[in-house]
This record gives C-alpha cells, structure tokens and sequence, in this order.
C-alpha cells in the first residue's frame, strides 16, 4: 500500500488540509467594480435624459417656429406680418398645456407660421427676482399680469387683440383667426380667452 | 440576505402590528378617495420598516456575527436594501389586494357608486408610485444607517426634508433657486402616475431619479464598506 506523505511544516507538524478561505476583512470591504459601472451607467441616463428634455423644451413652443422675442417688431416691420407674443413662463401650468395643445398641434402651427411673427417671452421673476429690461417693457406696454397672456400686435406694436388662460384648441384658433379677418379692425383688448 | 431580512422584520410584533396598522388605515383611505389618492399611509410604512435596517445590527453584534462568513459588505447591505423594498412591496401588495376585495364585496354592494374610480389599473399605477417614491427614501435611509446610531437615520431624512424646502420661503431669489436645484437633484419628484402609465419615462426626472438613488446606494456601500465596526455596542 503506498504511504501518503504528508507535508510538513518546519516545526515538524503537518500543514491542514485547505479549509475554504473565509474572506479576509479586507475581501469583504472591498467593492465590486460593477457598482462603480453603475454608477456611470446612471450618470449617463441623467446626461441623456436632460438633453432629451431640454430638446423637447427648446422645442416647448411645439411646431411654430418662434422668432427671437427682442427682434420680433424689426422683423414684423419688414414682413408686414402682425406680432403673435406669447407671454408664457417656466412654472407655469397652463403654458404647459398651450404648448402641448395649441403649439404643438399642426394646425394652429401652421396657422401661426403662415400668418404672424411669433415670438415667445418668458418671464423669469419668480427664478432670478427680476427680467431683462426689455420683457418689462414689453409685460408693462401690453399689461401683462397673468400667464399665459397672448398678444396679437400689428407691426407698429399697437394691440390689436390679447387674451389671458387657455382654454382649448378650439378657442385659440379663433382668436388667432379672428385679427386676420378683419385685419384693419383693431379688436378691444381683453378680449375672450383663447 | 434578503430573506434574513424579512424573516428578521416580520418576526418583531411591534412592527408586524405598526404595519398592521398602516394598512388598515390605508385600506379605508384607499376605500375613500379612490386608487389614486388612496396611497399617502404607504409613506409611513416605508419609514417602519426601513428605519434603523443597519444600524440595529451593528449595535446588537448581529452584524459581526453575519460577517464571520465570507460575505461581502456589499453583499449585506443591498441584502438589506432589497429585504426593505421586498417588505415593503408585500405590504403595498396585501393592503392592495385587501382593498380592492373590501371595496368590490363591501362598499360597492352597500353603496353603489360610493368608490366609482376604484379600478384596477388605478390601484396598480398608486401602488408603483408609493414603491418608486418609497424606493428612494429607502436608499437614503440604508445610507444614513450605515453610520448614524439607532433609528437617527429617520432624523437624519427629516432634516434633509428640512433643509431642502426651507429656501422655498426665502425671499432671495438665488437662495429660492439654490434650494430648488438641491431639491430637484436630491429628492427628486417624479410624476409616477404619468411614467408609469408610458408619458414621459425618459423625462428630466426620470434620470434624476435614477441618478439620485444610484448615488444614495453607492455613497452607502462605500460608507458601510469602510467603516470600523464597533462590537455590542451604539
């Protein structure tokens, strides 16, 4: 019968037989790499996500293809066209739903690309305590004190309609109609709501 | 791990009759306003059950003896973190099914009409957002409970509740701003309702969502894997 030799320590004892290696307190302190993976995978999640939300916000005013709200007068003044301004603003509920109703919707878009100069003018007071000079004297020319508040205005800059809320695609077609029906009849202000 | 977990929670009586408690008064809730509104009593069950998941360990010695295995921290800890959320998802489930049954067998039967907009798909929808909002407070509760003692994490949630809205009533619009940036990232809000039912699932908030929890998880397996671990003792 073969002898099994056993090894043996310098001491003259045998080794133990190799018991399964409990980890080391530094083996179970460690962290696993794919947590850091994760980690990375979520950062690029939230990367992407705010571009697709920040896409879908530039393109917040839907399909009508707005003007920059400073140079809307200069660029009704040479096309003729009246000014649409949208007085809209970021915390705002109902903008929302104009933007996703209204803007958003084919018809009105082309409504409004074919007959005005759009132009979108977003008030930032509740974020920064204060607007640029040039919204404050637009908000105070056409008495803007509710959002949204839109104003049909010819190209000299005199009011031709306003209306504050939204109140349906319906209404905001009609009120959008309505100034290029009788376009020499200037409308009162506060008139019904889109 | 997970099981341990349950087994561990489910076995104390006084929180099994907290729970109890919580879902009774969440089914009547539930039985009043509707699936949609019916859920704000699951916020507290979170809190039951999530409160003080680590540190109670630590500070009985349980920890130490679950360590002598060879287990990673890692491991135990996000053991814990699913034993919460798979807790909390039998809690939501059973009060769930529980009021669907009482509403279908007993209130509609004795006053039509009285819990009209009690659907299925609405409980559904209120339940997922009582268990992704629940989700991230449990994340930030397992963080706090990696190193505070006791149930000080439900404290330590408190406060940064406290912290983050209290900007809002400012009057300096940077500081308004501020808070609202820190509370976006660090406890974001999601309308669960609308992503859940397909609006929107890859909004802004969604990612932050993800991210915020990501962080939360990691920043605790990094605590809790780094720490000194002290023995029988708070």
């Amino acid at each position: 019968m073969a002898r099994i030799e056993m090894p043996e320590t310098p001491e003259g004892f045998p080794l133990a037989a190799e018991s399964p290696r409990p980890a080391g307190a530094g083996s179970q302190s460690k962290i696993p790499s794919l947590l850091f993976l994760v980690l990375v995978a979520a950062a690029l999640f939230r990367i992407v996500t705010a571009a697709i939300d920040r896409g879908t916000r530039d393109e917040g005013g839907g399909l009508v293809r707005w003007t920059a709200g400073e140079s809307a007068a200069a660029t009704a003044r040479a096309s003729g066209k009246p000014i649409l301004y949208d007085f809209t603003a970021e915390w705002c509920g109902p903008c929302k739903m104009l933007d996703a109703n209204g803007w958003s919707d084919p018809e009105v878009a082309a409504l409004v690309n074919a007959s005005y100069v759009p132009a979108r003018v977003v008030d930032r007071m509740r974020e920064e305590g204060k607007n640029p000079a040039w919204i404050d004297e637009l908000q105070r020319r056409y008495g803007v004190g509710a959002f949204p508040t839109l104003v049909i205005a010819g190209p000299d800059g005199k009011a031709i309609a306003v209306a504050q809320g939204f109140a349906g695609k319906p209404n905001l077609v009609e009120f959008l109609r309505g100034p290029l029906r009788k376009a020499d009849s200037p409308a009162p202000p506060n008139g019904n709501p889109p | 791990m997970i099981r341990r977990f349950v087994r561990q929670k489910f076995g104390s009586a006084g929180l099994v009759v907290a729970l109890a408690v919580l879902g009774l008064v969440q089914l009547l809730s539930l039985a009043a306003q509707g699936a949609a509104g019916g859920f704000a009593m699951a916020g507290w069950a979170i809190f039951v059950i999530a409160a003080g998941s680590v540190s109670k360990d630590i500070s009985s010695g349980a920890l130490q003896m679950i360590l002598s295995r060879p287990i990673r921290r890692t491991q135990y800890l996000f053991g814990r973190y699913f034993g919460v959320l798979l807790s909390y998802a039998q809690f939501l489930l059973l009060t769930s099914v529980l009021s669907f049954l009482f509403v279908h067998l007993v209130v509609l039967r004795t006053a039509r009409g009285a819990a009209a907009d009690f659907s299925t798909a609405g409980l559904a929808v209120g339940a997922g957002q009582a268990f992704l909002t629940g989700a991230l407070q449990a994340a930030i509760l397992l963080l706090f409970s990696t190193f505070l003692p006791g149930i000080a994490d439900l404290l330590g949630l408190l406060l940064v509740y406290l912290v983050l809205n209290l900007p809002q009533f400012s009057q300096a619009p940077w500081l308004r701003t501020a808070g609202e940036r820190a509370r976006e990232n660090m406890l974001p809000s999601v309308e669960w309702a609308r992503v859940l039912r397909g609006d929107g699932a890859l909004g802004a908030a969604t990612g932050r969502f993800v991210f915020a929890l990501t962080v939360y998880l990691v920043l605790a397996a990094i605590v809790f894997s780094r720490r000194e671990l002290p023995y029988g003792q708070d």
